[in-house]
């Protein structure tokens, strides 16, 4: 639950910027939640509210009934407990890695919180399947591996605490066509078994794809929050300059203006077949 | 939570204002000037015009004086523990005395004329950073010492390691505040536990953090060495120094306030 949140850095300086400016939402559990905006209009810092990282300068943000109290106020809330709910992947995670060998990083996170060793393991071998890695991996050294590995790497390093929350920015940022699917098809797995997922992305074909709601920001304000087709009927009605509707989706809203029943959806399979129906009834 | 974020010292503040616009040259000169001046200052009236000073830059530089002062936070420690030692341990005639501990009227004189020094070095060094860009001060420091170029003096060197590393002082900073929030997504806690333990708890930032320093020398080599970088022999500037009248002014203003300065001291000390 996000109420109203406004983030200010550097507030009161010569250098004060506004990232947030009253922005409201409320992600339900089990939901997949995409931010969709361009660089610099708040995406990440909206998702270091989500797990407290960063703190409201105004407004409230909620997570799970615990609130989260305001910036630069001391508190007695355990925020790193928030934060073993919530589990957020950074932009270039792989730049996280600091550890001598694939067990020792993945081990990290559940040392911080104080888990034994012998779940240590396992929930080190769980996470390293997840994301597509063999146990052969785990003695190897994180920084002799490839980009998209130690990518895999440092994400299986947050799935470790088995989070109920996971929020991604920009997983597939700078990584090929193989990467991008490979991760794609790891984050349906981790939907499908109840974690929500809120990702942060550039790639509308993926928030339009996967997304039970998106959230459209612009410079900091929340321009359009509702379910993907909501949001592309709003963004084809009024087009956010850089936020471009997928090829294949606005060809379906198209469609639709002109009277066919057709879905709104990303697969051209799926139109394709839509189109069939739509002519087998016509004939 | 905020990570290195009130870095106010010594950061540039980009504007177009007055004292933006002075030769870099002028604005490095100026400062030895006037620091000159403040280290001949003893008496309240001195002080007087050094602190004017200080607040016509300051305005002349369109920035407010909070801002300003919130720079000399950082070395507050410093000033603190330099008057107390002043106050304490000069010679002169004690008027009070507690054990070894004595205060004599000369200590209290200089503990705050050495306070008030300090504060106005570190501010006047601070507005010469806040009103030039890193580039332009290294340019100019590098056109102040090119006359030692020819006794051997890699004036030029210098000035590009220089540039190199405050360039990439905000980058770091920056980095650093990253990483730090990674770790602490991963659950890190920084701020708990004995000494050793809080030491320990930061090799998860430095490490990758020397990663991402060497990464980043490596590339910068590789762009300087497409650009065909090969130092300072021949190169041209994009945007050549303007030697202006206000420059020489400015110049002759402050050379004007230590005459004046010296002047006084002469007459009454």
């Amino acid at each position: 639950m996000i109420d109203g949140l406004c983030h200010i850095y550097h507030e009161n300086t010569a250098l004060q910027a506004a990232a947030l400016e009253g922005v409201s939402l409320s992600i339900e559990k089990g939901s997949w939640t995409s931010f969709i905006g361009h660089t610099g209009s708040g995406k990440s810092t909206l998702a270091q509210h989500l797990n407290a990282i960063l703190r409201p300068t105004r407004g409230s943000v909620s997570i799970d009934g615990v609130e989260v109290p305001p910036d630069g106020v001391r508190t007695k809330v355990d925020l790193r407990a928030v934060r073993r709910r919530v589990g957020l992947v950074f932009q270039y995670p792989e730049q996280q890695l600091f550890e001598e060998t694939v067990r020792d990083e993945l081990a990290y996170a559940p040392r911080n919180w104080g888990m034994r060793e012998d779940e240590i393991r396992a929930r080190s071998l769980e996470a390293l399947g997840a994301v597509g890695l063999d146990e052969s991996y785990m003695e190897r050294n994180p920084f002799s591996l490839s980009g998209g590995e130690k990518r895999r790497v440092a994400i299986a390093s947050v799935l470790t605490t088995k989070p109920e929350y996971l929020v991604l920015d920009e997983p597939t940022a700078g990584i090929d066509g193989r990467g991008r699917a490979l991760l794609l098809s790891l984050l349906d797995r981790i939907h499908r078994n109840g974690t929500t997922v809120v990702l942060i992305t550039h790639d509308l074909e993926i928030a339009f794809s996967r997304s039970d709601k998106i959230l459209v920001l612009e410079r900091g304000r929340s321009v359009g929050f509702g379910t993907a087709d909501e949001v592309a009927r709003m963004l084809h009605a009024s087009p956010v300059p850089g936020l471009v509707v997928p090829d294949v989706m606005s060809a379906a809203l198209v469609m639709r203006d002109k009277g066919l029943r057709v879905p709104l959806t990303c697969d051209p399979e799926k139109l394709a077949a839509a189109l069939l129906r739509e002519r087998r009834r016509r004939s | 939570m905020k990570f290195l974020e009130n870095m106010s010292f010594g950061q540039y503040v980009p504007s177009s204002s007055w004292l933006h616009r002075l030769d870099p040259r002028t604005k490095v000169c100026g400062l030895i000037l006037i620091l000159t001046g403040v280290f001949m200052a003893s008496r309240p009236y001195d002080w007087l015009i050094w602190t004017t000073l200080l607040v016509v830059c300051a305005r002349l530089s369109r920035t407010g004086l909070g801002f300003l002062f919130r720079s000399i936070r950082t070395v507050l420690v410093l000033i603190v523990i330099t008057s107390v030692l002043n106050l304490f341990f000069a010679e002169g005639e004690p008027i009070w005395k507690w054990g070894f501990l004595s205060v004599s009227r000369e200590g209290i004189e200089l503990a705050w004329t050495m306070a008030l020094r300090l504060a106005l070095l570190v501010l006047f060094a601070n507005l010469l950073t806040l009103s030039t860009s890193p580039m332009a001060l290294s340019d100019g420091l590098e056109r102040l010492f090119s006359p030692l170029k020819r006794v051997g003096f890699p004036a030029h060197e210098l000035a590009m390691m220089m540039t190199i590393a405050l360039r990439f002082i905000p980058t770091l900073i920056g980095e650093t505040d990253r990483i730090l929030k990674a770790q602490l997504a991963r659950g890190a806690d920084l701020d708990h536990g004995g000494m050793m333990k809080r030491v320990k708890s930061f090799i998860p930032v430095l490490v990758p953090l020397f990663v991402i320093v060497f990464q980043s020398a490596d590339d910068l080599a590789i762009a300087m060495e497409a650009r065909c970088y090969r130092g300072g022999e021949g190169r041209t500037r994009m945007k050549p120094f303007v030697w202006r009248t206000v420059d020489t002014l400015s110049l002759v203003f402050c050379a004007a306030l230590i005459a004046g300065q010296k002047i006084l001291n002469w007459y009454v000390g």
